[in-house]
């Protein structure tokens, strides 16, 4: 394969060789929307690469993805944009009835062949179907940070722009929000909903919440609640109550779906709200490069999901690499947006917020029916396993056991929030330098006669002279590399304030 | 600092392991020693601490020389007593790769601040473990 890439790439390649390569390698699939580029750069002919084209275009009496696709390249290349046009037209329109991922390989050579913005039109669509596709998906990412990109270095390009308009507003959410939330404003449902806000912080009023973070903590469970409580249920169906949450499929009485199904409800909010309801995924997103360009590229660390995310500017402001998401996405028109409400993690937080997720879905898997839940045990702060690491090398779990893992992880998401504000407001432990816990002890210690003169006799004491009752007692022997270490480190901070002239002593 | 009076002994430690070590060093040489009074503080009934994150900060001296350094060839127990450098060739490279993850995290929380963290990137270098963003 490598060598017939290297015959393909090759400008002394003739255009009939070059036809017949291409059709191997590519094996009636769309080619790479940049490969004429390439190949013109590395010094191919325009007439070659056309006539090669022509070759493939002949060849067949339906031509190929394949041809299609590097013909309409070679006449984007040529600056040919009608018959680019028209190519691409008929290569989308060679595919509709047939594999969906054949259609998006078409689309693919769209966004790589400059026209971003149209590929991004196209996968919209796609994705307001099939959120959960995970290949649209990821073509979506990349075609919108190409569109991003253009719109950055272009002030003209219209379509870019539009396309990035698009991806960062968020008013669609903010609707749903307001009408739902007039939905709920005086009635039973409404208040069960409060209730529930209400149950939350008394549970968490052992915490010293700032008045911010406790306004935060309260839309949190505020927005679980208008996905679970249901007045309806039994009373023994608590809102802990994982099971029975997750058998229930179809809870029409909770707020979302109520709202849905009201029949003054416009008929694009009650869809927004079904797609909410349904597709809305509560994990650990895990965010590797957190500049916006413009959303960013997420993978839950519990399932494995990735997800390219449409995130609040607010919510993204000084964000460190390594940053974990506490919170939910869901997909409005195609594009996956964080609901904005949520907490920030440390990499170890988040270690240890998926082991309680990995181990409440376990207990809840494994509960047996009547029989009341397992009580949580601690968050493993500080000693859980890596899981933010293995979720690099890890496959992604099925499609629906992230759905699973993510109606837990919604089901616990307060519980979490409030242990990490807890964790991070214990007092450190207090620590000498051997590490050991602080704790100031004074002990008088009867011993043996002659015992003080063994003492000082030893290399780790030191009688004094002038006070022969007092002994220093040196303790343990520093490692040489610690040792050297501190010694840098004392130096740097001498010269760094100033002491130009300190140097290292001899010896140890 | 231990002060001697006769056949008593009075020290002021900082831990109840440093007791501990001067208890058995004392036993060595033969001082039969038992503990005739004793007085306890626990400093952190007095401490308030400032909640929030507490990222660790870097050394004043460059990576080369300082903490970094000494880090690479330590015994660490989040790492099974195993030293950076075994780590990264071993079983145990996982946690390194979080540790060097939750350090380049703490160092972008202090860099808000105009801090300087740990030096992850020349950490990454000596343990031959790339930043994947950067490669």
């Amino acid at each position: 394969m490598q060598a017939r890439l290297s015959r393909i790439h090759r400008p002394g390649t003739t255009a009939a060789e070059l036809a017949i390569l291409l059709g191997e390698h590519y094996q009636g699939v769309p080619v790479a929307g940049w490969l004429a580029s390439a190949l013109l750069r590395e010094g191919s002919s325009l007439a070659r690469l056309q006539d090669a084209a022509e070759l493939m275009l002949s060849s067949q009496d339906t031509p190929s993805l394949t041809a299609l696709t590097f013909a309409a390249a070679v006449a984007g290349a040529a600056g040919d944009a009608g018959e680019e046009r028209r190519l691409i037209d008929q290569a989308l329109a060679a595919d509709e009835a047939g594999d969906p991922d054949v259609r998006l390989e078409v689309i693919d050579f769209i966004s790589t062949s400059g026209h971003a913005a149209e590929a991004v039109e196209l996968l919209e669509l796609r994705l307001k179907e099939a959120p959960d596709d995970d290949f649209a998906g990821d073509l979506y990412g990349a075609a919108i940070e190409r569109a991003y990109a253009a719109a950055c270095a272009d002030e003209t390009a219209a379509r870019e722009r539009a396309a990035v308009h698009r991806f960062a507003d968020r008013t669609g959410l903010v609707a749903l929000r307001d009408a739902v939330s007039a939905f709920l404003d005086g009635t039973e449902l409404g208040e069960a909903v409060q209730a529930r806000v209400t149950e939350e912080l008394w549970m968490t009023d052992d915490l010293d919440w700032s008045p911010e973070d406790r306004v935060a903590f309260g839309k949190l469970a505020e927005e679980i609640a208008l996905a679970t409580v249901d007045p309806g249920q039994d009373e023994d169906e608590t809102p802990d109550d994982i099971g029975d949450m997750l058998a229930d499929d179809d809870p029409t009485g909770v707020p979302l779906r109520a709202f849905a199904a009201d029949l003054s409800t416009p008929a694009a909010l009650a869809a927004s709200a079904l797609a909410w309801h349904e597709h809305i995924h509560y994990g650990l997103w895990r965010i590797d490069d957190p500049v916006p360009g413009p959303g960013l590229r997420c993978i839950d660390i519990i399932s494995g999901t990735e997800r390219y995310v449409e995130f609040p500017a607010e919510a993204t402001s000084g964000l460190p690499r390594w940053t974990v998401w506490l919170g939910g996405i869901v997909p409005v028109g195609g594009i996956w947006r964080s609901t904005g409400v949520g907490v920030r993690l440390s990499p170890t937080e988040a270690d240890a917020a998926a082991e309680s997720i990995d181990e409440a879905a376990l207990a809840m898997l494994h509960a047996l029916p009547g029989e009341p839940e397992v009580p949580p045990t601690p968050i493993p702060f500080g000693h859980a396993m890596p899981h933010g690491v293995y979720a690099d090398d890890q496959e992604p779990v099925s499609a629906e056991m992230a759905s699973l893992i993510g109606k837990v992880a919604g089901a616990v998401i307060t519980r979490i929030a409030a242990d990490v504000h807890r964790y991070r407001a214990t007092p450190p432990a207090i620590a000498n330098t051997d590490g050991d816990p602080m704790c100031l002890i004074t002990a008088t210690i009867a011993v043996e006669e002659g015992t003080a003169a063994k003492l000082a006799a030893r290399r780790d004491f030191d009688r004094d002279t002038g006070e022969p009752d007092r002994i220093t007692w040196w303790g343990a022997l520093i490692p040489d590399g610690q040792r050297e270490a501190m010694m840098a480190e004392a130096m740097a901070q001498l010269r760094a304030q100033g002491h130009k002239d300190v140097e290292a002593p001899e010896g140890p | 600092m231990l002060r001697v009076r006769g056949r008593e002994i009075t020290v002021e430690v900082n831990s109840q392991q440093r007791l501990t070590r001067l208890l058995d060093i004392l036993r060595k040489v033969g001082g039969n020693p038992v503990i005739a009074s004793e007085k306890r503080i626990d400093p952190a009934q007095d401490f308030a601490w400032a909640s929030g994150p507490r990222a660790a900060q870097g050394g004043t001296a460059a990576a080369a020389e300082g903490w970094e350094k000494f880090w690479l060839d330590a015994k660490v127990p989040a790492l099974l007593d195993r030293t950076p450098r075994q780590a990264a060739r071993g079983r145990e490279r996982p946690y390194l790769e979080a540790m060097l993850r939750q350090f380049e995290y703490e160092a972008g929380l202090l860099a808000v601040d105009g801090k300087t963290g740990i030096d992850t990137a020349w950490l990454r270098e000596q343990l031959d473990m790339p930043n994947d963003l950067a490669d």
